[in-house]
C-alpha cells in the first residue's frame, strides 16, 4: 500500500503537555510550508514506510469517526486543496488542536506534528500522514578549526533509533467505491503505527491517539486474523523442510509468540525475526504467508478464537505415543532430541527420541 | 642507388612516412574502437600503439650489408612501423580484419608478409618468432595531417599476442636473425619457451571461451536490466564491476526463468523509474542496472536481499522504502 510514496507538501506545529489544571496550552502553530532537499525527503520517506509498509508494524484500522472535522473529514479535505496551499495550512492547523483537544491526561508529552499531504501506490493514490514526534536529546559531532567536536541537541525529532513517533495515515484506496450516507469513508483506508502498540505494554496502543484523535479503531476480525495466523504459520512449520528438533522449536515458539510475549499486534515478519533460524526460511515462510493471503502488516492481537488451540502442546510418535504439556513449561521442562537407533536386521539405522523431563512421575494411570 | 642518395632521399620523405604511419594507426584506433565496446582501446591494446622511423644507421645497415636487395629503398618496407599487441590470439584476428577490411582497400594495398598461423602448418615441429606481418603500401591520392601520402609509401604493421611480445622482446637482435650465433643450448631453451607460450596462448583462449560460457547467463540478465535502465531511466547506463557484484551475488536467488519473471515484475511496478532518476544523480549504485534486479529480489526474497548485500545500507533502505516495504531488522 505504501510504496510509490510521493511526499508533496509537509507542514509541523506543535502541541504541549496540559497545564497544571489540565487546560489546553495553545499549540504553537508553523505558518508556512517546509521545503526539504531531496535526501531529507527520501529520508522522511524511509520512516513512514518502515512505520507503515509492507512487515512493518504498522496496523490496518476501521475508519470509526466521520463526523465533522474528524481526521477522516479533515484528511478527505487536505487532499483537495492541490494548488492552495493556504487552505493545506489552515486544515493542518484544525488537525493540531484536535490532538491538543484528543491529549486530556497531563501524562501524554507534548510534541512535533507533522502533516503530510501525498500519494502513494501504483496509479497513486491520495494520502494523508500525521505524525506526532516527540522531542528527545542526542549529540552531533562537529569538525570546528580541525577538532571534532560534540553537540548536545536537545530536541531532535524522528531519528531512526528512537522510536518516538507515532504516525496515522489515510488513503483514499478504492477510488471505485461508492460512498453513502453509512459509510461515507467507503474509498478511504486508515493506518495506525504506534510504537506502544508493539512494545511489551499491556495497554498496547495509546487510546488518546488512535481514537480520539484520529477516529480508528481496531478492525472487528482481530480475533479470526489471529487464528489465522496461528493455523497458518503452523500449516508451515508442520510442512517445511527442516529437522525435527527445529521443528519442535518453531511450533514451542509459536505458542510463546501469541501467548507469553507482551506484544498488543502479531506480525509475521515479526515472528520471522524472532525466532526462525535462517533468512531462507524466513523468506519461505513469508512467502506462504503471502499466497495465502494473509497480511504481512501487523494485526491487533486478540486471542479470543486460538485460546484453546494454545492450551497443550502435543507431540504424537509413532506407536500412538503422545507427549502433551502446557506451552509455558515445555520449552523450559521438556528437551527432546533425534538420536540414532538401534540397527534393524536390514542394516537400516532407524531414527529415535530422546526426551528429557526435568521432573519426577507425578501420576500414572 | 649509393648509400647517400638512399639517406639523401629518406631524409626528404621522412615526414611522408610519419603521416602515413599516424594515419593508419589513426584508421585501425578509430574502427577498432567501436568494433570492441564496451570494451576501452587502452584495456584492449596491452602496449600503446607508437609509429616508429627506422633508424638511419639501422637502415643503412639493412639495407646495404645485411640483405641483397635490387632495389633497396623500395624494397626496405620496413622503414616506419608500428606494433599491435593484444591479449589473444582471437584478438589477433580482429586487428588483421580491420586491415584487410574492403572500405579500407581505399587507403592501402594491404600484404600480409608473416603469417604465424601459415607458418606452423608450413613447419608444423618448429616452435620459433611468431607474430603477423603486414605490409601497407598507400594508394593514390592520401593526405593526412596536410602531408600528401605518396603512392606506395609502405609501413609495416605487426600483430601479436601479449605473451608473443614477451617471447619477442626476449630474442630481439639476438636469435631470429638469421646469422646470430646461438649456442644449440640456448636455442633450445628458447625454442621450448615458444612452445610454452603457443600452448599457454591456446589455453588463454578456451579459459576465456569457457568464461564467457560460464557467466552468459549472469550477461543475458545483466543485458535486460541494461535495455530496461537505458530505455525508462537514463541513456547513461553504468557498466562499473558493482553490477557484476551484484548479480553474481544473488544469481542463486533468482527463479528459474530469471528473465521472464525480472520483466513481468519490473512491468509492473514502473513507478521506480522516475524515483531511480533522481537517486543516480547522488548515489552511484542507482546509476548502475543492476540496481533493477535488488527492487526484484527486496520484494521477493527480502530477508535473503538483506543477508547478503555487500554495500552500503542506506541504498537498501531506499529500495525497499520505494517499494514500500519495511526493511527486516
Amino acid at each position: 500500500m505504501f510504496h510509490n510514496l510521493t511526499i508533496n507538501r509537509i507542514i509541523i506545529h506543535e502541541v504541549h503537555r496540559r497545564d497544571v489544571n489540565r487546560n489546553i496550552v495553545e499549540p504553537n502553530y508553523g505558518q508556512q510550508l517546509i521545503h526539504l532537499e531531496n535526501d531529507a525527503k527520501s529520508a522522511l520517506q524511509i520512516r513512514i514506510t518502515e512505520a507503515l509498509g509492507e512487515s512493518s508494524h504498522g496496523i490496518e484500522m476501521q475508519i470509526q469517526n466521520t463526523l465533522n472535522n474528524s481526521l477522516w473529514d479533515l484528511a478527505n479535505q487536505i487532499i483537495q486543496t492541490t494548488g492552495n496551499d493556504n487552505a493545506f495550512i489552515n486544515l493542518s492547523q484544525t488537525v493540531t488542536a484536535n490532538l491538543a483537544e484528543a491529549q486530556k491526561s497531563k501524562g501524554i508529552p507534548g510534541g512535533i506534528v507533522v502533516v503530510i499531504e501525498g500519494t502513494c501506490g501504483h496509479p497513486a493514490r491520495n494520502l494523508m500522514c500525521v505524525i506526532k514526534a516527540e522531542p528527545h536529546a542526542g549529540f552531533i559531532k562537529r569538525q570546528e578549526e580541525g577538532q571534532l567536536l560534540l553537540q548536545y541537541l536537545k530536541d531532535l525529532i524522528l531519528t531512526p533509533q528512537a522510536k518516538l513517533y507515532k504516525i496515522g495515515a489515510f488513503i483514499q484506496a478504492n477510488i471505485d467505491a461508492v460512498p453513502s450516507p453509512e459509510n461515507p469513508s467507503a474509498q478511504w483506508k486508515g493506518f495506525l503505527f504506534d510504537d506502544l502498540a508493539t512494545k511489551g505494554n499491556r495497554q498496547g496502543a495509546a487510546q488518546y491517539f488512535y481514537e480520539t484523535f484520529l477516529g480508528l479503531a481496531f478492525p472487528t476480525d482481530s480475533a479470526f486474523q489471529t487464528k489465522q495466523f496461528h493455523t497458518l504459520t503452523k500449516d508451515f512449520i508442520k510442512r517445511a523442510n527442516i529437522d525435527e528438533e527445529t521443528r519442535s522449536d518453531l511450533l514451542t515458539a509459536l505458542t510463546t509468540y501469541l501467548k507469553v510475549d507482551n506484544t498488543a499486534t502479531v506480525q509475521v515478519s515479526a515472528f520471522s525475526e524472532a525466532y526462525i533460524p535462517t533468512a531462507e526460511l524466513q523468506d519461505a515462510y513469508r512467502q506462504h504467508m503471502v499466497q495465502n493471503s494473509f497480511t504481512l502488516n501487523a494485526i491487533h492481537k486478540d486471542l479470543t478464537e486460538v485460546a484453546s488451540a494454545l492450551k497443550q502442546r502435543k507431540i504424537v510418535f509413532g506407536h500412538n505415543i503422545k507427549l502433551t504439556a502446557p506451552p509455558e513449561t515445555f520449552e523450559d521442562f521438556v528437551n527432546m532430541s533425534v538420536i540414532d537407533g538401534e540397527p534393524t536386521a536390514d542394516g537400516q539405522t532407524p531414527k529415535w527420541t530422546q526426551i528429557i523431563i526435568r521432573g519426577r512421575i507425578m501420576d500414572q494411570e | 642507388m649509393t648509400e647517400q642518395e638512399f639517406l639523401k632521399r629518406w631524409e626528404q620523405e621522412k615526414p611522408v612516412y610519419q603521416a602515413w604511419a599516424d594515419f593508419i594507426k589513426y584508421t585501425i584506433e578509430q574502427t577498432l574502437k567501436t568494433s570492441i565496446a564496451p570494451t576501452q582501446l587502452d584495456y584492449f591494446l596491452k602496449v600503446p600503439v607508437k609509429p616508429r622511423l627506422k633508424l638511419d644507421s639501422t637502415l643503412v645497415d639493412k639495407a646495404f650489408y645485411r640483405k641483397q636487395y635490387a632495389n633497396p629503398y623500395d624494397d626496405v618496407t620496413d622503414k616506419v612501423g608500428m606494433r599491435f599487441v593484444v591479449l589473444l590470439t582471437s584478438d589477433i584476428k580482429k586487428v588483421c580484419q580491420i586491415i584487410e577490411a574492403p572500405e579500407n582497400k581505399l587507403f592501402w594495398d594491404a600484404s600480409k608478409d608473416r603469417d604465424y598461423e601459415a607458418e606452423r602448418l608450413e613447419k608444423p615441429l618448429e616452435f620459433s618468432y611468431q607474430s603477423v606481418h603486414f605490409v601497407l603500401r598507400a594508394t593514390k591520392g592520401n593526405k593526412f595531417s596536410g602531408i600528401e601520402i605518396l603512392e606506395n609509401t609502405s609501413c609495416e604493421v605487426q600483430i601479436r599476442t601479449l605473451l608473443q611480445h614477451a617471447h619477442s622482446e626476449l630474442t630481439h637482435d639476438t636469435l631470429y636473425k638469421p646469422k646470430t650465433v646461438a649456442q644449440p643450448g640456448v636455442k633450445r631453451t628458447v625454442a621450448k619457451s615458444m612452445a610454452l607460450i603457443e600452448a599457454t596462448d591456446e589455453f588463454f583462449e578456451q579459459a576465456m571461451q569457457d568464461i564467457a560460457k560460464a557467466i552468459k547467463p549472469q550477461n543475458d540478465i545483466l543485458d535486460l536490466l541494461k535495455d530496461r535502465y537505458q530505455a525508462n531511466i537514463h541513456q547513461n547506463v553504468g557498466e562499473e564491476p558493482s553490477n557484476q557484484l551484484l548479480v553474481d551475488t544473488y544469481f542463486e536467488l533468482l527463479p528459474e526463468n530469471p528473465i521472464a519473471d525480472i520483466s513481468a515484475f519490473l512491468d509492473k511496478v514502473g513507478y521506480i523509474y522516475p524515483k531511480i532518476k533522481q537517486y543516480r544523480e547522488i548515489r552511484h549504485i542507482f546509476s548502475q542496472p543492476a540496481i533493477l534486479l535488488i527492487y526484484y529480489l527486496a520484494s521477493h526474497s527480502p530477508a535473503r536481499t538483506v543477508e547478503m548485500w555487500p554495500l552500503d545500507r542506506d541504498d537498501l533502505n531506499l529500495v525497499f522504502s520505494d517499494l514500500g516495504i519495511k526493511l527486516p531488522d
